[in-house]
């Protein structure tokens, strides 16, 4: 009995002192660090190659620095590696100056011997383009120090912000030759003269990587995936380790080029959690300080989310499409195609997809500015008319019934609140209201995209981002002809359509105003008529951060720039 | 006595060679043979095996016992910290109960217990993330420690790197570390609790009805001494070898609850490897935590068998 008073005397006293000394709420502000949680995950780092996300673009703008930057206050790029820049006359040529005081991050892995030079700048755009030169004139002017933006590249900007590197890819149509002058002067020569080659280079994934770090892993014959993934870069943070599939941890750079005394933070570690209801459960414990895709149910719940934290919604949208299988039957009748667009309750999706958030989809541009908005999407939910529909198919075809359809489902639990089981039993029961039968099959993107070639579907849904101000690309890579059978598979309808794909191509590249919105009137119309595709509903990013983050700058495409952001001080009477 | 450890050894080798025989055909299904038939392929299968490269991660591309062996040991530290406290809370519980057996007590506890053991795993950790982490707010439930901390790998277990970190991070990070322990250590060891209760109870009640127990009362001896000294010694063996099938069920439920609280060991592994169809993974696993599950069930039947022995003085009991 004796002994077993002491152990529990012994056993209470250590637990009194260890709740004393370890004030769980104040970790963050302790340790001056903060934890971001998202909701996808990367596989690579590297964000010339990575996947599309909030947590590349958040590790592109936070470790490493680009050319020039786009400030969206002042509406004007600025400077950032380059100094100064100069366009010639005939826009064909842009020449930068590069700082001579850009180091780059001093890591257990690389150890660098010289500070940033035209070297570096070469080799990041090559490995994107990786083409051979050619020679060319190079013609430079002298020219202006900031350029002000115009509207006309106005929405070309914001479109470059949704940027990733598949577009990145066009650099190789845009621009014919980089050359280094000197060890601190760059030119790009330009095969055309658009005037949105800068926008280009402030996207967040032109980043400038260290030559002298690819050259020293030469004899290494894992040198891809090393480099892809410890990475080096120039920016306010360092990577410090990467556990895949859990967790990136940065730590501030302590020699940062830009600005010695930012950044503020001295950890900043970017958590994954794709389960929505854990990364709630990490908000409220103090475990995670920002956090993406919040659901509103639970803020609604607790009052201390409301009082300590803010909402923002973010640029970035998806949208739930059905994309139908034009090039076998039966869904090669573009009269069944008609029929099922009218058997599709959107609301009703839109609340199992998407929960309390989202829009369902009741035009074919959601989101498109500047069209006509008399065209009324002629497909809502009218089963009636959907029934008619399929009497007459099977009148004129003399059939007495639709043959069995095949429903791929894309299952992810990265995408924006995605539920993949309910949508295949709800496509069910309102097929069969029409007297269809389907088979539902669950895949993930990966598995789609391989068996893509063998046709064994009728319908794929799958969600996809859908850029705000230029739906041109999207189209571009589903519906036009040169993307059918391409290796990146996008084409899910199997489309091909001659007049469409020139509409569609016309305007690739092209701005927003009234000369193409009548070639926008004209694609619109041709979809319509055609039905390759359903578009459901859609849904917009959003996150939450604590209060007392300052100067957290949002990117426009997801992610945050960390770099000026720091703890507000608190006074020590208010609570 | 030769004959024993003779069998166990047997048996041993008999299930690493079914469980070889397992991961080698998870290997051949996804490759492909191309020319070489069946044969050769198990030779350079059972080569790899042996110069112990069990290949790698498809999805992270990293080798796959690297990323093993850590995740091994952070769950085995778990997993042993539940057991020993489980074992004790157990024991405890058990011998009280045994030596008030048919009172009110006892039946009290047992119906407690009991009521435990209906608990599922995956809803007690829910339960205890929700109540004790989110809505009281006094210890977190996410990760073995707050990311912010930075700690050196030494060992692999979190409670004794923690410490080797010079510096004035030292105590509050261990003190961290060590407030992510209690809740899954609760949802784990509530079930072994209530089997060690059971265990217990009839073990030392089977125990406390022989002769020589009676004649150390009758001596007059107090009944701690005899209770601590003759008692449970004696009821040991019979709790050893039962209490293999209570590891194998946490080495269970830890898959369950390490999901629920984002630990990072073997039960996080496995399902990310069954999600993303990770073949090398789930075979590593199988195989390991197979072996590991024979070896300790042979070990601690041998144990029992060891103590068997020499408690009656070398002589052959029942073969």
């Amino acid at each position: 009995m004796h002994i077993i008073k002491v152990i529990s005397l012994f056993l209470i006293a250590f637990f009194a002192v260890c709740l004393q000394s370890c004030n769980m709420d104040n970790v963050s502000r302790s340790q001056n660090g903060l934890i971001f949680c998202v909701n996808s995950n990367v596989s690579i780092l590297d964000p010339q190659s990575s996947e599309v996300n909030v947590t590349s673009a958040t590790i592109a703008k936070n470790v490493f620095n680009r050319l020039v930057s786009y400030n969206q206050e002042k509406n004007q790029f600025k400077s950032e590696i380059a100094t100064s820049w100069s366009i010639s006359e005939n826009r064909l040529v842009y020449t930068f100056r590069l700082s001579p005081k850009v180091t780059f991050h001093t890591t257990p892995w690389f150890t660098p011997t010289r500070s940033l030079n035209a070297d570096d700048v070469v080799f990041s755009f090559q490995r994107l383009m990786n083409y051979s030169s050619k020679k060319s004139q190079n013609r430079a002017e002298a020219g202006e120090q900031t350029a002000v933006i115009d509207s006309e590249e106005q929405a070309f900007i914001d479109e470059i912000q949704h940027i990733n590197y598949k577009y990145l890819l066009q650099l190789r149509k845009i621009v014919r030759k980089i050359k280094k002058i000197d060890d601190y002067t760059v030119s790009f020569i330009l095969a055309d003269s658009s005037a949105n080659f800068l926008a280009i280079l402030a996207a967040p994934n032109s980043v400038i990587l260290s030559r002298e770090y690819f050259e020293s892993l030469s004899d290494n014959p894992r040198r891809e995936e090393i480099f892809s993934n410890s990475i080096v870069g120039t920016g306010p943070y360092q990577l410090v380790s990467h556990k895949y599939n859990d967790y990136i941890k940065l730590k501030k750079n302590p020699h940062y080029w830009q600005d010695p005394e930012k950044p503020l933070l001295s950890r900043l570690i970017i958590d994954i959690t794709p389960n929505q209801a854990k990364r709630m459960n990490k908000i409220l414990t103090d475990e995670c300080q920002i956090a993406s895709q919040p659901s509103k149910t639970v803020m609604a719940l607790h009052e201390r989310l409301q009082k300590n934290y803010s909402y923002i919604e973010s640029q970035n949208t998806e949208s739930t499409v059905f994309y139908l299988n034009t090039s076998k039957a039966p869904l090669k009748n573009v009269e069944l195609r008609r029929a099922l667009a009218f058997a599709f309750n959107r609301d009703l999706y839109r609340k199992i997809i998407y929960g309390e958030s989202g829009e369902p989809a009741n035009s074919l541009f959601p989101f498109a500015m500047k069209l006509d908005e008399n065209i009324d999407y002629i497909f809502s939910y009218n089963v009636t008319n959907a029934g008619n529909f399929i009497d007459r198919y099977k009148r004129i075809h003399k059939v007495t019934t639709v043959p069995t359809l095949t429903i791929w489902i894309e299952q992810s639990n990265t995408k924006l609140g995605y539920n993949s089981a309910r949508i295949g039993q709800v496509i069910k029961r309102d097929l069969k209201k029409i007297g269809i039968n389907c088979n539902i099959i669950e895949m993930s993107e990966k598995t789609i995209k391989n068996l893509l070639p063998y046709q064994g579907y009728d319908i794929i849904v799958s969600q996809q981002p859908f850029s705000r101000l230029l739906p041109m690309y999207r189209l571009y890579h589903n519906f036009s002809c040169s993307s059918r059978g391409r290796p990146t598979r996008t084409n899910y309808s199997s489309f091909c359509d001659k007049e469409l794909s020139d509409l569609i191509g016309s305007i690739l590249y092209a701005a927003m105003d009234d000369e193409t919105n009548e070639t926008y009137n004209r694609i619109q119309e041709k979809l319509i008529q055609n039905v390759p595709f359903i578009p459901i509903a859609y849904n917009s990013d959003a996150f939450i951060y604590h209060k007392d983050i300052t100067n957290l700058v949002s990117l426009l495409v997801n992610g945050f720039d960390f770099s000026q952001t720091g703890f507000k001080e608190h006074d020590p009477e208010e609570q | 006595m030769f004959l024993i450890i003779l069998r166990k050894i047997i048996l041993f080798l008999c299930s690493v060679i079914v469980l070889l025989g397992l991961t080698f055909w998870f290997h051949v299904r996804v490759k492909n043979l191309g020319d070489s038939n069946l044969f050769d392929e198990l030779m350079i299968y059972l080569n790899r095996i042996c110069s112990l490269d069990f290949g790698i991660s498809s999805e992270s591309g990293h080798k796959v016992l690297n990323e093993f062996i850590p995740a091994m040991i952070a769950s085995s530290e778990l997993v042993v910290i539940s057991i020993v406290i489980s074992a004790v809370v157990g024991l405890l519980f058990g011998s009280y109960s045994a030596l008030h057996k048919d009172t009110i007590l006892d039946s009290m506890v047992t119906n407690t217990s009991i009521f435990f053991s209906a608990i599922p795993v995956f809803w007690l950790a829910q339960i205890l993330i929700s109540v004790i982490s989110v809505y009281f707010d006094i210890i977190p439930s996410q990760h073995r420690i707050s990311p912010l901390y930075d700690v050196p790998n030494v060992t692999g277990l979190i409670l004794v790197d923690t410490l080797l970190i010079s510096g004035e991070d030292n105590f509050s990070s261990f003190f961290n570390a060590l407030m992510h322990f209690p809740l899954p250590v609760i949802a784990l060891s509530i079930l072994p609790v209530t089997e060690f209760i059971r265990i217990t109870r009839n073990s030392l009640y089977g125990v406390m009805q022989q002769n020589y127990i009676k004649i150390a009362f009758s001596r007059g001896r107090s009944p701690y001494f005899i209770i601590l000294h003759h008692a449970i010694r004696n009821a040991l063996p019979k709790i050893f070898q039962q209490s293999s099938s209570i590891i194998f069920l946490t080495f269970t439920s830890v898959i369950v609850v390490e999901n629920a609280f984002n630990w990072p060991g073997i039960g996080m592994m496995i399902i990310q490897a069954i999600k993303n169809n990770d073949y090398n993974i789930v075979s590593i696993y199988l195989l390991f935590v197979g072996i590991l599950f024979i070896f300790l069930n042979l070990m601690l039947e041998a144990l029992a068998e060891f103590f068997q022995y020499f408690k009656s003085g070398g002589v052959k009991i029942n073969g």
